[in-house]
């Protein structure tokens, strides 16, 4: 083997942050670092490793962070690089709205009509500005499809001008205007829902959208926005006993698959059981049925996003944030801090706070949640996939324009009250 | 009594091991496969000192593969298997100079051993800077002073 080919060999085993320092070693190591040939030899050699992730309550709001991975070697979880301003809605006009493999979407509702979204990666610093779409409409969300790499091929930007009852309330009709990184423009598109969406939070794999909140209990509606369909899919949900007291569920995402999560509160047998939905999207696999001692004490929030076999939960009592361990059912009390783990306990607190107590009486729950929703970096640190005539900016360009743009707002407020 | 396997560094040096122990090494896992061990396998580009260290990694992790088996199934909150005690071991074992660091990570390369392999390389280059990576390598820097802080612009998130 040539001294050049081991090089190559080594560089892949190490992390992307050291991997993109070393672009500026010399042109040759640029190059090589820059070809399909090497990005396929880091995902491979670091298959095993995962990738920096952060949890978020209504997806805006970090409460579990963990670095340190062998893949990105971060100094801080991913939503630590999204401008605090962001992360805060009350702040200014503009707002983290939602995220997709890594990348995030920023809402400005300055200007409600002709307002620009940025889609980015926080990490990189790269964004992309998306120019206001046709009509009036609020911002919905972000999809998007990797390739085999697991490298973002592209994104979507969804808004949705409006929804339309149908049947005596019980369909609708989504209006929606797409933006595709591909092509860099604004489309129409009317999508029908058999049911109606009671929520509008979602948890997004690989394009497709699943709505977990809907007027009919025990299923949930799915639309994949690269598809030409325009309907609302049906997906039934496995084992669904309505009005059972104690009950909560939850959709999650862990290993690439879209997770569903039932915790029954009973004095005798606490069950927990962990679905997955199978790569036909509709069927689901039975992976987890388990007896456990605490549930009424420990709230069950989501899944590790790599390893399915562990679930977070959080305590009632102390609100202590806790990992169990499926396999061995060992618990471990997260704490700030310590290896690589971020905690945020205020937001710990309020998700307890509104948690009401499973044992009580009136705990009835019959919506599937879709409340914590990951922040997980993609496997190579691809470029943003930037839009025909779109333009790429850092985030101190995003911070320079969002200070400027709230300046603006306030002074045209104030004028407009003068009046 | 186990199979013993010779191996012969560059110097002429004959070390005799178990054959679970060169069983670590891929290379050496084909040619018994193979058997063509018989005699002793005489390795012309890897000097006494470096096989030494070499087998010292090998005996260690076929040594810890064994314990590992005998209390297996705990994982941690990763959802990975770490030995803190084998990383400890690993972390001092490449408490070495830059020159053996090199030597090792050659052998681990030519010996196909991909545990020994990532950790002399993550050793090797992780920290280093720009400046050291192009001293131990003796690369000479072909960008000019303006491309080579547009190349740093353009990756300023890896520099922070």
């Amino acid at each position: 083997m040539s001294i050049e080919a081991m090089l190559t060999d080594i560089l892949a085993r190490l992390p992307l942050r050291t991997i993109a320092r070393f672009k500026t070693v010399c042109k040759t190591w640029k190059t090589t670092i820059e070809s399909p040939y090497f990005r396929r030899l880091f995902v491979s050699a670091h298959r095993n490793s995962s990738s920096s992730w952060s949890l978020l309550l209504c997806g805006t709001k970090e409460i579990i962070g963990f670095h340190g991975c062998e893949t990105w070697d971060l100094p801080k979880s991913p939503a630590y690089f999204i401008p605090p301003s962001l992360k805060h809605s009350s702040f200014g006009y503009f707002s983290y709205a939602a995220s997709s493999s890594g990348l995030v979407l920023i809402n400005d509702s300055s200007y409600s009509d002709e307002s620009y979204c940025y889609v980015g990666n926080p990490v990189l610093k790269q964004w992309i500005r998306i120019p206001p779409a046709p009509s009036s409409s609020i911002v919905l969300g972000l999809v998007t499809r990797v390739d085999e790499d697991g490298v973002v091929s592209s994104f979507k930007v969804i808004r949705l001008a409006s929804v339309q009852s149908m049947n005596n309330d019980l369909a609708c009709i989504w209006r929606v205007f797409i933006y595709s990184s591909e092509i860099g423009i604004w489309s129409f598109k009317e999508i029908y829902c058999p049911h109606q969406i009671r929520n509008m939070y979602y948890i997004t794999l690989n394009g497709t959208a699943y709505f977990g909140w809907v007027s009919v209990y025990g299923v949930l509606v799915a639309h994949d926005f690269y598809s030409e369909s325009n309907e609302f899919r049906v997906v039934k949900l496995p084992d669904y006993q309505s009005d059972k007291k104690g009950l909560r569920r939850f959709l999650t995402m862990s290993g690439g698959f879209i997770m569903y999560v039932t915790a029954f509160y009973q004095t005798e047998d606490d069950v927990l059981k962990i679905w997955r939905l199978n790569d036909d999207d509709e069927s689901w696999k039975l992976l987890w049925v388990i007896k456990l001692p605490s549930i009424s004490v420990y709230v069950p929030m989501a899944m590790h996003p790599f390893d399915i076999g562990t679930v977070y939960l959080c305590s009632h009592h102390d609100r202590h944030l806790v990992s169990c361990n499926l396999r061995t059912l060992n618990y471990t009390i997260l704490k700030d801090g310590y290896q690589d783990c971020f905690i945020d306990q205020s937001v710990c607190d309020s998700f307890v706070n509104g948690v009401s107590d499973p044992r009580s009486s009136s705990y009835l729950w019959n919506g599937v949640s879709v409340k914590f929703l990951p922040l997980v970096l993609p496997r190579w640190m691809g470029s943003v996939p930037c839009p025909p005539q779109a333009e790429m900016i850092d985030t101190v360009s995003l911070l320079s324009y969002m200070t400027s743009t709230d300046r603006t707002m306030k002074r045209k407020n104030r004028n407009d009250n003068d009046f | 009594m186990s199979k013993k396997i010779i191996f012969e560094s560059s110097e002429g040096e004959s070390f005799e091991v178990d054959e679970a122990v060169a069983l670590e090494c891929q290379t050496i896992k084909n040619m018994i496969e193979d058997d063509c061990t018989d005699g002793g396998i005489p390795l012309a580009n890897v000097n006494s000192a470096t096989l030494t260290k070499v087998i010292d990694y090998c005996k260690k992790h076929v040594e810890a593969a064994a314990a590992a088996e005998a209390n297996a199934g705990d994982k941690d909150i990763y959802g990975a298997n770490k030995d803190i005690e084998l990383k400890t071991w690993d972390e001092e074992f490449v408490k070495v100079d830059q020159p053996l660091l090199f030597d090792l990570m050659l052998a681990a390369n030519f010996l196909i051993i991909p545990g020994l392999l990532d950790l002399t390389c993550k050793t090797m280059m992780r920290g280093k800077t720009v400046l050291q990576i192009r001293e131990i390598f003796h690369i000479k820097k072909d960008y000019t002073d303006a491309e080579e802080a547009e190349v740093r612009k353009e990756n300023a998130w890896a520099f922070e």
